[in-house]
């Protein structure tokens, strides 16, 4: 047993070697000037900050929401891709094959280009993230449903059917199954495909995620911190398909007994061990993830308003402006353990601290005078000064959320409640 | 008695399990060159009646149209004209009172043995517990005791036609038909697969259609052999074959080697100079 252990160990070190020199040569390189240190930071030191974002929580807040992101955008994806190939290629073949290059068009869609068409259907926000990635990965799933289902032994169709399998078992018990390991394959790409993209939509426009971790560190010119981010997407990508492959080997076992020879190691070694665990990675991630997203869907904006209005606005400070985007989630942090105002809005998740709010009173004040204001059509003040404030990457949409948001706290945080209460719980069910 | 001598078969017959009645398929064949449409006649004038639990083989060249035939029976495929009755029911579709047994096994790669099996009572809604009594019963029949929780791809071609059977006998068609099942697998394989069929045909009296290339296990098996003829399909003579059960060792026989020479010979004649003669032994069939 030890021996074994041992054998497997020298395996691993043999197995990694060649990225172990990597790392080796890359730091020493580094060391010895070799490289130009500010764009390409020794690995010991990206390592350091690795250590630094798991310690403050960044790591696993931002890991979390990106986790979110891809597993319901693939699961989204799937949802739609694979019953759509089924019943395509299962029962209406011919039309599969005419909507062949149709299909094959709109794959390549690229939702970055058309960005403004995912605005309009989509508008702003989780779900317009979820579209832009689920739109990407449900081609790989949709094609390769149908290729699958297309390359089923016709014996095994003939056979089904000759027992008059209704269509629900033939899609559920015959298609499906059959085609699955061609399914797989698809679902691997999409997998790869919604990494990527993921990351593009986080540096677009979210304040959370890896991707969001990447872009804020690019703008504030922290290297070490931009190469952790990208460090740790590159984990999520390969985790999530060595996650993928687990699945695989699980759900079609049956291809792959054939080394154990005795019965009984099928039953005992190799029955679904890791699928009800991953399925309660996955339960757990969607829903405390989705938490997660609501809670910072409604902070982080204000965050960033903070981060970015800081240059240009008078309501703010500069100074939290360089490290802005990392910072605010230590700020959430202290916010929630302070609990105020924990009683007056918990499931908006974060409680404004009393001091930050006076500085964003008189803004936010505005901005809901705006909100108003742009309701009714008319050019304002309110307007104006959002175009000062807000001369960031960022589009109005966003903003218009934004100063709700304030507006909400705010009112809330002058016990206003009087006037506000019907504002702020109209806000809250609109979120 | 065979159905081709001209003899009126009363259609309400008891003993009559399937009667084909004029059975044509005609194929729209697009043509390389051209545009234009070829009919290709796959199947001519098929009268046939099987009676109840015989077994019935057929045989034929490749190209006879044999298997459209059987697809038909099991109501995968339709005629072109003419009509296939089950216990004087027409057959219009598939159902559970056939079951087949195909030459590629067509085993779910992905259901063990015992789910192979339980398939069709699945679609039948029997209950679990009922259903894994039912399959166990007829995986002992086919000899597979033991290896019920096995995947497909773990079993050798001969096993992999056992389940197919098991499969196919699970839910209790009442007519088994069966397209060149043991056609993929070894000589020696074969011989104890169709004597293990003839014992499982004596033990549960099902009717079978079993189709073949081989002569010899056409004879070996068969109560009535019928005879094929390619481009068009049709029936060139229908054999009883008379020969004792239980047939072990009966390949040797003088009467064995006769059938043999007959089949033979009524297989390497072209259709050409019989032609004549059985176009009017198809008018005399039509009117059955």
């Amino acid at each position: 047993m030890k021996q074994q252990n041992k054998i497997k160990l020298e395996n691993i070190a043999a197995r990694s070697s060649g990225i172990l020199l990597f790392f080796l040569l890359w730091e020493l390189s580094a060391r010895f000037h070799l490289i130009d240190t500010q764009f390409l930071p020794p690995i010991s030191v990206i390592l350091n900050e690795l250590i630094h974002l798991l310690i403050s929580g960044e790591l696993l807040h931002n890991l979390l929401i990106s986790l979110w992101r891809i597993i319901c955008s693939l699961l989204l994806a799937a949802i739609i891709g694979i019953p759509l190939g089924i019943l395509l290629q299962g029962w209406f073949p011919r039309l599969a094959r005419d909507m062949d290059s149709f299909f094959r068009l709109l794959s390549h869609v690229n939702p970055f280009s058309l960005s403004p068409l995912f605005l309009l259907l989509f508008g702003v926000g989780e779900i317009q993230k979820l579209a832009v990635i689920s739109i990407v990965a449900l081609w790989p799933i949709l094609f390769h449903t149908i290729t699958g289902v297309r390359s089923i032994e016709p014996a095994i169709i003939k056979t089904a059917r000759s027992m008059k399998t209704p269509a629900s078992v033939m899609s559920v018990k015959i298609l499906l199954p059959a085609a699955l390991p061609t399914i797989m394959t698809g679902l691997r790409i999409s997998t790869q495909l919604s990494v990527f993209m993921l990351t593009g939509v986080e540096m677009l426009d979210a304040r959370t995620g890896l991707g969001a971790l990447v872009h804020g560190s690019a703008m504030s010119f922290d290297i070490p911190r931009l190469y952790a981010g990208g460090v740790l997407i590159i984990l999520l990508g390969i985790a999530l398909i060595q996650l993928l492959a687990l699945l695989e080997k699980q759900t079609l076992r049956y291809e792959q007994i054939n080394q154990y020879s005795d019965a009984a190691s099928v039953k005992n070694g190799l029955h679904g061990y890791y699928i009800p665990l991953i399925a309660g990675a996955l339960c757990s991630i969607i829903i405390f993830g989705g938490q997660l997203v609501r809670q910072t869907a409604v902070m982080p904006e204000m965050d960033h308003n903070m981060v970015h209005g800081s240059g240009t606005s008078h309501h703010m400070n500069a100074d939290n402006s360089a490290h802005g985007s990392m910072d605010h989630h230590h700020m959430d942090m202290e916010q929630n353990d302070t609990s105020y105002d924990v009683m007056l809005h918990p499931p908006d998740g974060g409680p404004w601290p009393p001091s930050a709010a006076h500085k964003h009173m008189d803004k936010a004040d505005q901005g809901a005078d705006m909100t108003q204001k742009d309701a009714s059509g008319s050019q304002s003040d309110g307007t104006v000064h959002m175009d000062t404030a807000d001369n960031t990457t960022d589009d109005g949409m966003q903003h218009h959320a934004m100063h709700m948001n304030n507006s909400q706290q705010t009112n809330a945080d002058n016990n206003n409640q009087g006037s506000s209460t019907d504002h702020h719980q109209q806000h809250h069910m609109d979120e | 008695m065979t159905d081709f001598t001209g003899d009126t078969v009363s259609v309400h017959d008891e003993t009559e399990k399937i009667v084909a009645v004029n059975i044509n398929k005609i194929y729209k064949v697009r043509q390389k060159d051209s545009e234009k449409l070829t009919e290709f006649q796959a199947l001519k004038n098929i009268n046939l009646t099987v009676k109840k639990e015989e077994f019935l083989v057929i045989v034929g060249p490749s190209g006879c149209g044999k298997s459209t035939f059987l697809d038909m029976v099991a109501g995968l495929a339709h005629p072109t004209s003419g009509e296939i009755y089950m216990d004087e029911k027409l057959i219009t579709g598939p159902a559970l009172d056939r079951g087949i047994v195909l030459q590629g096994y067509a085993l779910f790669p992905w259901r063990s043995i015992r789910k192979n099996v339980e398939f069709g009572l699945e679609i039948k809604k029997i209950p679990r517990k009922e259903r894994t009594e039912i399959s166990q019963r007829f995986i002992d029949l086919v000899n597979l005791h033991g290896f019920e929780d096995r995947y497909p791809h773990e079993l050798s071609g001969g096993m992999k036609q056992r389940v197919a059977i098991a499969r196919a006998l699970a839910y209790d068609p009442e007519v088994l038909l069966m397209d060149e099942p043991f056609a993929a697998v070894d000589a020696q394989t074969r011989e104890s697969l169709q004597e293990e069929l003839l014992r499982i045909w004596e033990k549960t009296k099902k009717t079978i259609i079993f189709i073949t290339h081989s002569i010899d296990e056409a004879i070996f098996l068969a109560d009535r052999v019928v005879v094929m003829s390619a481009d068009p399909g049709e029936i060139k003579e229908t054999i009883n074959i008379e020969l004792p059960r239980p047939r072990d060792g009966i390949r040797a026989s003088a009467e064995f080697g006769r059938l043999r020479q007959k089949i033979w010979q009524l297989l390497q004649n072209g259709h050409a100079d019989t032609e004549e003669l059985r176009q009017s032994d198809n008018l005399n069939d039509r009117a059955v």
